[in-house]
């Protein structure tokens, strides 16, 4: 056990640290031809994220609380669809179909068009997160829902279980794995349409504000990558987060399984 | 086995992704005496760049033995990055802009002065009595942001306002919509597009609103220039000169036949906009490429007051650290050259 | 049988959308009188009209956008694909690897083009590249975490029958873990459409994502802003259902109860 979380914590370290010098030295710079200006050094970025800490604080909050109310809410919002679209199994389907195609709306056209249905700047970006992140717990428990085996679903039918007791007994508890992978895909995604959603937000705070204030103007784009550099900590934690809740709630699940 | 049949897969859809890659990268050739050249443009064609568009239909480049492609800019990308990556060697950016990416060390230089004047206004409904920029203190002020707020912040100080604690910044996504719907009292609006649509789309008329020209209040920052790397101009002089020949040309066939230039324009969008707002907008940009105190031969010049203005007034207002020296910023010995 | 059932299902789905979506633009329009109801819902009935009226030009960047779509999805799922895989062989990867491939997919495209660029010198490269950039993840994940799903009986079974790594992974892990791939892929497969309209963003010469930046910049949804946006949800649809017709036969042994979507 104590191996274990030594191998946990000095992996990743170590490989940021060879990452981190990699770039400093301007390894990966001169491999992949990219210009210091566009990619600037390690240092650089760490002396503007320092420099800019309590802004960076503050726009993280700004950005954080919709992400992750979008991010349950669009997750809720899927799973709703999924469990519809397995207890009514052909009529529900649609349900599911509806849910893609509401969900490939891309989110270019989607952000101000949610500016114009909310007012609240709030409410917009929370709109946008929710939507893009739905789509992946839809699936996800859907699969999970769906991926009964045999011998459990013909004995709850053999007990002369209903159909809500199938769905609530059997069902919702299998398909808790795969709520955990629909969560570690909602993570990226759902902060990337917090992103996306502040560059047309009409609050001016939020990491992607500054992400645009900053990347779009050529000497300020170290700054600009101190705020990338905040929203990747930030998804990280969001990620580890789900990670550990799945670990205590699905510890029954082979996929949790240490050898 | 399996593992096998599924890295030949993989590998499969890698040479597909890579072919289909090189499908599109196979352009038309021309004739081989032609010198090829890129223009990366700031955004898609519409009437702002009918010069160039217009000595490419007119066959000017060619004349001056260059084939021009001008790639459409968009809204995640630069100029000023695309240039320094040789995908294309002339941009077309904001020369505000342009300074920030030589003051990070960029080695641009200024080669060609497109619009003499800022188009950037600020609009107000007639009601608010918001006349100048002198009346916007305490209100809520729409900009684009990602650059573009300098100019405000420039207004704002030079009317002895504290832009980051004296106004209410609202972010304007591409609509007109937050100035519409009252949710800001001052919007952004370029003369030759966003100024436009309000009376072409939103019902609004002259008399309905106020406009604070960012000229007439001394707060201008100049806005599309053509530049290039100074280390490729100097080794491509001759073809940079031809180039410039042949695109002031442009601009001037354009001044003379603007319905013509619209048509040209229209076209090379691939009609994903109207004739009418083109010929408008060109309309517009003809006031900024020759404005009153030039004329058709000037297209282009490099008015040291003016780009003298445009650095001062982003030293004052934070957009660059240091102001840059005029002379390391622009060049206008290719421009001479190319009206000799 | 039930694949006809199932089509009838999205039939009435769809029909109860559009009636819904016509019912609340009525209301817009007509009973609220909201000034910018055109913008907020236009009548799907306009829409059906602005479709018919650009409709081969709206076909036409529609293909651009596929072609790019199917590069996109194709090297991303590859990638994800092998990711995944590499990941499961080795723990040490996944805990060394996983953090730092997550963070970098928080680089927003305004971040990413210029490195991707400086890379590809290319328009259509960058564009493929990106596409595939922003697909890879969520087919890594879902099959990743398919294969560790595997019951770990059967996995100690074929060890102790002698099954070495490679029979392990082609026998049991990898055709295990197939459902997860396709709930990945269906997922990733719309996303690559979104993502291939942003990439289209980047150097708007064509593609759906050109037209809708420039309804978007030249005043307003109006004119092709509706049916581009509609264009670009029945092609994530379609992708969507590509993908579960390919796991229909992919997947045979998962076809009985009519559990695949």
């Amino acid at each position: 056990m104590y191996d274990k979380r030594i191998q946990n914590f000095v992996l990743p370290a170590g490989a940021g640290i060879v990452l981190i010098l990699l770039l400093q030295l301007q390894v990966i710079h001169r491999i992949f031809g990219i210009s210091l200006l566009q990619l600037p050094l390690p240092s650089s970025v760490i002396a503007a994220f320092l420099d800019s800490f309590g802004k960076i604080i503050q726009n993280g909050w700004a950005t954080l609380l919709p992400a992750l109310a979008g991010m349950i809410a669009g997750a809720a919002a899927g799973y709703l669809v999924a469990a519809f679209a397995t207890v009514f199994r052909t009529g529900g389907y649609g349900a599911l179909f509806i849910m893609t195609l509401v969900n490939s709306v891309p989110i270019v056209a989607l952000a101000p068009l949610m500016n114009r249905w909310f007012e609240i700047p709030f409410t917009a970006k929370f709109a946008v997160i929710a939507v893009a992140s739905s789509g992946a717990m839809a699936v996800n428990a859907f699969h999970g829902m769906n991926d009964i085996e045999d011998n459990a679903l013909q004995m709850m039918k053999m007990t002369a279980a209903t159909g809500r007791q199938i769905l609530f007994k059997l069902r919702m508890p299998a398909s808790l794995p795969n709520v955990f992978t629909g969560f570690k895909v909602i993570v990226p995604v759902g902060m990337l349409a917090a992103i996306i959603s502040e560059y047309f937000s009409g609050k001016t705070e939020g990491l992607g504000y500054m992400i645009k204030y900053c990347l779009k103007v050529g000497n300020m784009k170290q700054t600009g990558w101190a705020y990338i550099l905040a929203a990747a900590v930030l998804s990280l934690i969001i990620y580890a987060a789900v990670c550990a809740l799945e670990t205590r709630f699905t510890g029954w699940h082979v996929s949790q399984r240490t050898k | 086995m399996k593992l096998r049949k599924l890295a030949a897969v993989t590998a499969s859809f890698a040479i597909l992704a890579a072919g289909l890659a090189g499908c599109g990268s196979t352009e038309e050739t021309s004739s081989a005496e032609l010198d090829k050249l890129t223009v990366q443009s700031l955004w898609v064609p519409q009437g702002q760049f009918a010069g160039l568009y217009v000595a490419d239909a007119k066959g000017f480049y060619e004349e001056e033995g260059i084939d021009v492609d001008i790639v459409p800019g968009g809204s995640d990308i630069s100029s000023e990055d695309q240039v320094e990556n040789d995908v294309a060697q002339v941009g077309i950016a904001f020369y505000s802009s342009v300074l920030t990416y030589q003051e990070a060390g960029y080695d641009f230089i200024n080669v060609f002065q497109t619009f003499k004047e800022s188009p950037q206004y600020l609009v107000t409904k007639k009601d608010s009595g918001i006349t100048s920029g002198a009346d916007l203190a305490g209100k809520k002020v729409g900009s684009w942001f990602g650059g573009r707020q300098y100019e405000l912040f420039a207004l704002a100080e030079e009317n002895g306002i504290d832009p980051e604690n004296d106004i209410e910044w609202v972010q304007q996504d591409y609509t007109m919509d937050q100035f519409v719907n009252d949710e800001i009292d001052a919007a952004s609006a370029m003369s030759y597009n966003e100024l436009l649509l309000l009376y072409e789309e939103e019902g609004f008329s002259e008399d309905d609103i106020n406009i604070i020209n960012m000229n007439e209040e001394g707060a201008a920052l100049l806005e599309d220039c053509l530049f290039v790397k100074r280390e490729w101009a100097e080794e491509n002089r001759d073809l940079l000169v031809r180039f410039l020949r042949a695109t002031i040309k442009g601009w001037q066939y354009t001044a003379e036949n603007p319905e013509e230039a619209a048509q040209i324009v229209y076209d090379a969008g691939d009609g994903s906009s109207t004739l009418e707002h083109q010929l408008a907008m060109i309309e517009k940009v003809i006031e900024l490429v020759i404005p009153e105190d030039s004329d058709a031969e000037h297209i282009g010049s490099l008015d040291q007051d003016k780009i003298q203005q445009t650095i001062d007034l982003g030293y004052n207002t934070g957009l660059i650290k240091d102001k840059i020296d005029i002379d390391i910023s622009i060049d206008d010995s290719y421009w001479n050259e190319a009206v000799k | 049988m039930r694949i006809s059932k199932k089509g009838i299902s999205a039939v009435l789905w769809t029909g109860t959308f559009v009636i819904l979506w016509e019912a609340a633009a009525v209301f817009l329009h007509y009973v609220k009188e909201d000034p910018m109801a055109g913008r907020k819902l236009p009548l799907f009935s306009e829409i059906v009209s602005s479709f018919a009226e650009h409709g081969s030009s709206l076909l036409a960047q529609a293909a651009v956008t596929a072609g790019y779509t199917a590069a996109g999805f194709l090297a991303g799922a590859a990638a994800g694909i092998l990711l995944a895989v590499v990941m499961k062989l080795s723990g040490v990867v996944e805990k060394t690897a996983l953090p730092y491939i997550l963070a970098a997919q928080m680089i927003p495209i305004l971040g990413l083009a210029p490195i991707v660029f400086g890379l590809f010198k290319d328009v259509t490269a960058s564009r493929i590249v990106i596409t595939a950039y922003i697909t890879f993840f969520p087919v890594a994940v879902n099959f990743l975490s398919g294969m560790k799903s595997a019951d770990d009986d059967l996995v100690q079974l074929m060890e102790a029958c002698g099954a070495d790594k490679r029979e392990k992974y082609s026998k049991l892990l990898i055709p295990y873990s197939l459902p997860y791939l396709f709930t990945g892929m269906k997922l990733s497969a719309p996303m690559a459409v979104s993502a291939s309209i942003l990439a289209d963003t980047l150097s708007a010469r064509n593609g759906i994502g050109y037209i809708i930046i420039y309804a978007l910049y030249g005043g307003g949804t109006k004119g092709q802003f509706w049916p581009a946006v509609l264009m670009a949800s029945v092609m994530g649809l379609i992708c969507f259902l590509i993908i579960s017709a390919v796991e229909y036969f992919a997947v045979p042994w998962k076809r009985k109860g009519g559990n695949n979507v």
